[in-house]
């Protein structure tokens, strides 16, 4: 209904209005929330959402024809805007007329929308949806839960947070693209904790995943359930100078992150990114030359993950995409105008990655003397820069002989200097975007002890 | 100055809501709704391009939360559900939304909340609390502003950013920026069968970043702007450009940190954000009832030196994370954490206060209607001591002035804290020797970092431009800030 409300709403601004809108994009977003809170194992609270958002992109085109001290061409200037469920026909057309003033107001060179086209891939049908309510919420909580008593109470759940989201996404334009999906996001958060000594500690984590894979979600509560116990008899994190660093799951995948995303046209166009098509990724500001060259591909579809999907935000097809291979940006990925506008081929913007396996396996990265952190209070990776750091809770710090948890203290590097000499596990993993290899070591992070 | 006003949509649905209320109420132990209409705008300066699109925050909705036998349940909804009339553009004529308020029937819309509720209730594994009080109340609240945003020409915002971005870039050493303006025009109303609130009010943030460039090296820094105020907070950002430029020129000189613990002084975005994740989040206590805050077992104790004083409110100062009310009805107040040195006080959102039987201190914040309320923090800042700035940097042997905050992380079980910043300045001698570091990750334990708290300057001064997630979601708009101040961390 509200669709028909706001094709209407903008054929009668174009019909009166001194603006005319030249072309739109519209995407409705209808979401199913289930939501639990569990403190101690009890639901503190239930929550049920229902939601249904709309987002409207107003494109108004200006053509200049060689004015003096103007630039000559055709234009495009866009606003996009957020038409409520519960606006009128009249609140409706009003907020549109000053989306389409506001987009006359901005100047950038023209591009083209993408019209009707067909998916290059398919995405799965997600498993919950054969699942009732009670049963979804069941079905991962248990899973969540279970491996609880296998810990006997020395490391239990303290608070874990549940969210099931079903959202059917329906994209559309005035150059007649109109695809509907359906899409499972799930999210839990989850708080774990063991006695110590000097008291209670803790760890916190957090899981998505599109599909009941009861596996994966046990696994993850399992791997922080052992490590907190491990934080319970860690001692504080000695200072330690040239040891090679090993990050692990969440970080690996956010160091691989940003190749992938300064890969991207839009950061290119920007000049966000230093990246060139046709060049090394890898190479060092001093010239090194890269250990183990990367190769990344964009994905448009990893089963389990929530980001799975056909067509990019603008109604691109995607399919299977090498970005980098061995070391060299070969491919750009993103936004269809900045690819335009940089005169590349349009490829789409993905939410997903996958990497290619390093040579060294896990057991011969620790092999060595290492520090391996696996949880940070916040691991923080500057996209432009490449900057990295953050605290440690619980690290794994190797010393020839023996494996010790240790906490506190922090580490801090950068990729721009660090890149070149990096090593990727054998073994690869699904992460919250991306396949990607398990773990990467660096040489020169810098580790600053707890004393 | 100009007022603000009421949502129209609100005004319009209040009296539909009111029915609504009035019919659950005998279902129920408790009921309440909270209304929303946040609407907001977007203005971008990149390279090459220029847009206007909308805040994450924008929002319409409700959510009524209710109480039975001790169990609570809440519901969300876009559109208030069996009511055809408010559903989905449906009038397809120019009825407002005042007439489609008007038409529908607040029965329909009892019975379909209700059985929600109801089916939400029903779960055996939700645990009971005590019953939540509905204290008699009536306020309302219009924010002040001087440039309306929603009233300026979109042409003269994007000319403005565009040109802060041009003067910031020089395309030998600033190779990059971008600037961004957006503002949200805050509406909200509470109704209950014995309170009605409403508050309306406009908040703006703008910031403008740069990238220095020299081969692959790359670094970024900013400066931000913030406030209960419309456009006018632009004008702080013309002014920081060459400042920033030079900062930017700096950081392509940046060594790395030698690992070790220095003096520090923080400037007091750093030593806001010292305080939001040391003991902000620590005392939010809804952590307090799930067993997570160490604090719990301090309050009455000493846990920072004489000169630590700490404070949180959506009262008593104005900034982002100030209102009249909460997203649960309660009205705000101004909370003392940290008195000279000792635990004061915790800030809580409606259950845990209920559950642990302590004040309710108006903090059960909501990312949107559609989110859960949590206890969160709003303004929250250390109080300004008596040095000044040059005394502070004149008293360092050896240490670092950190400033541009990156992000802070809190460990309320644990009291660990990470703050890491782009700028740090070497102090040798009391005086500054031109090296700079960058990153930098400053971390320790919390009583030690406050304990070590040995001088604090006069200056005042509170930043808004971010937002604070509980974990890593949640997010809601709030400051940080106070004065400048010393102590001890580790950098690396």
């Amino acid at each position: 209904m509200m669709i028909t409300t706001i094709r209407e709403a903008i054929a009668s601004i174009n019909a009166h209005n001194a603006t005319t809108i030249s072309d739109w994009r519209l995407v409705e977003r209808r979401l199913e929330r289930e939501e639990r809170y569990y403190v101690a194992g009890r639901a503190e609270q239930a929550r049920a959402v229902d939601e249904t958002l709309y987002s409207l992109t107003v494109y108004v085109d200006t053509i200049e024809n060689g004015t003096p001290g103007q630039t000559t061409g055709k234009w495009r200037g866009e606003a996009t805007i957020t038409i409520q469920p519960s606006f009128s026909r009249t609140e409706c057309e009003a907020k549109i007329r000053q989306a389409a003033f506001a987009a006359s107001k901005s100047h950038n060179p023209w591009f083209e929308l993408p019209g009707p086209s067909s998916p290059k891939i398919s995405v799965p049908v997600s498993g919950f949806e054969a699942l009732s309510p009670g049963e979804r919420i069941e079905t991962v909580r248990h899973a969540l839960f279970s491996v609880e008593s296998g810990f006997a109470g020395s490391a239990r759940i303290n608070a874990l947070e549940l969210f099931i989201t079903r959202e059917t996404r329906r994209l559309l334009n005035s150059r007649g693209f109109d695809h509907v999906s359906t899409m499972w996001r799930g999210y839990s958060e989850f708080v774990v904790e063991a006695d110590s000594t000097s008291g209670t500690v803790e760890l916190f984590d957090d899981i998505e995943f599109s599909e009941p894979d009861t596996d994966r979600l046990s696994e993850a509560v399992k791997t922080r359930l052992a490590q907190v116990r491990d934080r319970a008899r860690a001692v504080p994190m000695p200072a330690l100078k040239g040891l090679p660093v090993i990050l692990r799951g969440k970080e690996a995948e956010e160091v691989f992150g940003w190749f992938f995303q300064n890969s991207r046209t839009e950061m290119i166009y920007s000049k966000a990114s230093a990246f060139e098509a046709g060049r090394s990724v890898q190479e060092s500001p001093a010239g090194e030359v890269p250990v183990e060259p990367i190769d990344v591909v964009a994905e448009p579809v990893l089963k389990g993950l929530p980001a799975s999907s056909a067509f990019d935000t603008d109604g691109f097809p995607l399919e299977r995409t090498a970005v980098i291979e061995h070391g060299v940006l070969t491919t750009l990925i993103g936004s269809i105008r900045h690819a335009d506008w940089l005169g590349v081929p349009r490829k789409g913007a993905f939410g997903l990655f996958s990497v290619s396996p390093g040579k060294m396996s896990l057991d011969e990265m620790h092999a060595e003397p290492y520090l391996e952190p696996v949880m940070f209070s916040d691991f923080r990776l500057d996209s432009v820069t490449g900057d990295f750091g953050a605290e440690v809770r619980l690290a794994y710090y190797f010393d020839g002989k023996k494996v010790v948890p240790v906490t506190g203290g922090s580490i801090s590097g950068s990729l721009s200097t660090l890149r070149a000499a990096m090593r990727r596990s054998r073994e690869v993993g699904l992460a919250a975007r991306s396949l990607c290899p398990k773990a990467v070591m660096f040489q020169g992070t810098i580790i600053s002890g707890a004393c | 100055m100009l007022k603000r006003k009421h949502s129209q949509f609100l005004l319009e649905a209040r009296p539909l809501l009111g029915k609504v209320i009035e019919r659950l109420e005998p279902h129920f132990d408790y009921i309440s709704v909270l209304a929303t209409d946040d609407r907001g705008l977007s203005y971008f300066a990149l390279p090459g391009e220029t847009r206007t699109a909308e805040p994450m925050w924008v929002q319409r909705g409700f959510v009524f939360r209710a109480q039975r036998e001790g169990r609570v349940a809440e519901y969300a909804c876009a559109v208030l559900p069996g009511d055809s009339a408010l559903t989905a553009g449906a009038a397809a004529d120019a009825a407002t939304t005042a007439g489609n308020a008007r038409a529908a029937e607040p029965t329909v819309i009892a019975e379909a909340v209700r059985a929600r509720l109801e089916r939400l209730l029903a779960d055996p594994s939700l645990m009971t609390f005590p019953q939540i009080p509905d204290e008699p109340a009536s306020a309302e609240f219009l924010g002040e502003i001087e440039e309306d945003p929603f009233a300026a020409d979109p042409e003269d915002v994007l000319s403005r950013l565009a040109a802060l971005r041009e003067k910031l870039t020089d395309g030998k050493v600033v190779v990059m920026a971008q600037s961004r303006y957006e503002c949200v025009d805050v509406s909200r109303l509470f109704l209950s069968p014995h309170r009605s609130l409403m508050q309306s009010f406009l908040w703006s943030q703008a910031y403008l970043f740069g990238v220095a460039r020299r081969g692959q090296l790359s670094k970024m820094s900013y400066r931000p702007a913030s406030g209960r105020k419309g456009l006018e907070i632009l004008r702080g950002l013309e002014s920081s450009v060459p400042e920033l430029a030079q900062e930017l020129a700096d950081l392509l000189e940046a060594v790395p940190m030698e690992p070790g613990e220095y003096e520090v002084i923080l400037d007091p975005d750093m030593a806001g954000t010292l305080a939001h994740e040391a003991f902000g989040h620590g005392v939010e206590t809804d952590m307090f009832f799930k067993k997570r805050a160490k604090a719990v077992e301090y309050l009455g104790r000493r846990v920072g030196s004489d000169l630590v004083t700490m404070y949180d409110g959506a009262a008593g100062v104005d900034q982002t994370g100030s209102y009249l009310f909460d997203d649960e009805g309660t009205l705000a107040t101004k909370t003392c954490i940290i008195e000279k040195g000792i635990l004061k006080s915790g800030i809580s959102d409606m259950l845990s206060a209920l559950a642990l039987g302590i004040p309710r201190t108006g903090n059960g914040r909501r990312e949107a209607y559609s989110h859960k309320a949590y206890a969160r923090m709003t303004n929250t800042y250390f109080a300004p001591g008596d040095s000044t700035l040059e005394e502070m940097i004149a008293s360092v042997k050896h240490g670092w002035q950190l400033s541009q905050l990156n992000s802070g992380m809190e460990d309320p079980r644990n009291w660990g804290i990470q703050l890491i910043c782009m700028v740090g300045r070497e102090i040798r001698d009391g005086k500054f020797t031109g090296r700079v570091a960058s990153p930098v990750v400053c971390s320790g334990y919390v009583p030690d970092v406050l304990s070590a708290v040995s001088m604090v300057s006069s200056d005042f001064e509170l930043g808004g431009s971010g937002a604070c997630g509980k974990g890593h979601k949640e997010y809601a708009k709030v400051s940080s800030g106070g004065p400048y101040v010393k102590t001890r961390m580790r950098l690396g």
